[in-house]
């Protein structure tokens, strides 16, 4: 190969690489099925379901039990405590 | 003639069977009232004192209830909300390293601020929510538990002075018709009186209801307005990153 020919298939090499590093920096990038886009980690939708995924723990959280069965447990006793026995039939 | 002594027979023997047949069938629980009261009373009063103990057991509980379950919802959403930032922070930082033009980066931080934003606005509506119920639950309890457990002793009190006067009176020689009248009078009394306490228990059970449903409405708002935020702020995200959601 003479000198001509390694320096045309340099130049053609160059343009290649230049053109492939365009196209890599101008594409959108894909958020695949798991949601990293295009490799890296910090994807946007697995971002938003992370945090929608935390906001669901909190309503569990939040909308448990603060003692609403034992009011419930209180006014039964009451109305038990009124039909302990039913003057009527006395 | 024999018509009107047939008459007077038929009317005598009609009388008879009235007074000798069903009014004492009718009498008879009355008549027999003193003799049988201690077995009546025996299955009655136990059964009203048990009931009244198991009330002011109930009153207790529920008031270690709230106030155990509170503090352990707080503490669990506390933890919840912890690992929620930490788990913020990592994810942020990850965006942040795959931001790499100034566009990016200043999407990422807008990106940032949306969603500290919401989940800022989430947190502040959701305790004002729990707030709002626990201080309205606090409210009817403190008005009308103390009315419940102050009228459960005098019900049982009343019914006791029920029994121990119709006790006295038939040791008098009273009739077991007028005790077993007075005795029924007395205990009508006694659960009228305490079924206005009923009410009470009606009134707490209704209000607590209503306040249960506008706090799961706040919360249910609040939630739905954060998710709209933080997916407003992921789509503008996306757009910056020019990403194409598949």
């Amino acid at each position: 190969m003479n000198s001509n020919t390694k320096i045309a298939v340099s130049i053609v090499a160059l343009i290649v690489i230049v053109i492939a590093g365009y196209y890599l920096m101008t594409s959108p990038k894909l958020v695949n099925t798991t949601g990293n886009t295009n490799g890296t980690t910090g994807s946007v939708n697995d971002t938003v379901k992370a945090f929608n995924s935390s906001a669901d723990q909190e309503n569990t959280i939040i909308l448990s039990e603060e003692g609403e069965s034992g009011v419930s447990a209180m006014t039964q006793s009451v109305n038990d405590a009124a039909n302990a026995y039913d003057a009527n039939n006395f | 003639m024999m018509q009107i002594i047939s008459k007077k027979i038929a009317l005598f023997i009609g009388s008879a069977l009235i007074i000798g047949v069903i009014f004492p069938a009718i009498a008879f629980g009355q008549a027999n009232f003193c003799a049988n009261m201690t077995a009546r009373f025996a299955n009655y009063y136990p059964v009203v004192q048990q009931r009244v103990a198991n009330l002011q057991a109930k009153i207790a509980d529920s008031q270690t209830r709230i106030t155990t379950q509170r503090a352990q919802k707080d503490a669990n959403l506390a933890s919840a909300r912890t690992l929620a930032d930490t788990s913020k922070i990592t994810y942020y930082a990850n965006l942040e390293a795959s931001a790499t033009t100034d566009a990016e980066k200043s999407a990422v931080q807008n990106f940032e601020t949306a969603v500290n934003n919401a989940e800022a606005a989430k947190r502040t509506a959701i305790d004002s929510a729990t707030a709002t119920y626990r201080t309205g639950v606090d409210a009817i309890l403190a008005q009308k538990q103390p009315l419940i457990q102050a009228a459960a002793p005098t019900f049982e009190a009343a019914v006791k002075a029920v029994v121990d006067k119709a006790k006295t009176d038939c040791a008098n020689g009273v009739s077991s018709a007028t005790v077993f009248a007075n005795a029924k009078a007395g205990l009508k009394t006694a659960i009228a009186q305490f079924k206005d306490v009923v009410q009470y228990g009606g009134m707490i059970n209704t209000q607590m209801t209503v306040l249960k449903s506008a706090r799961n409405a706040a919360y249910q708002k609040a939630n739905s307005d954060y998710r709209v935020a933080v997916q407003t702020a992921a789509n503008a995200l996306n757009l910056a990153f020019g990403a194409t959601v598949q």
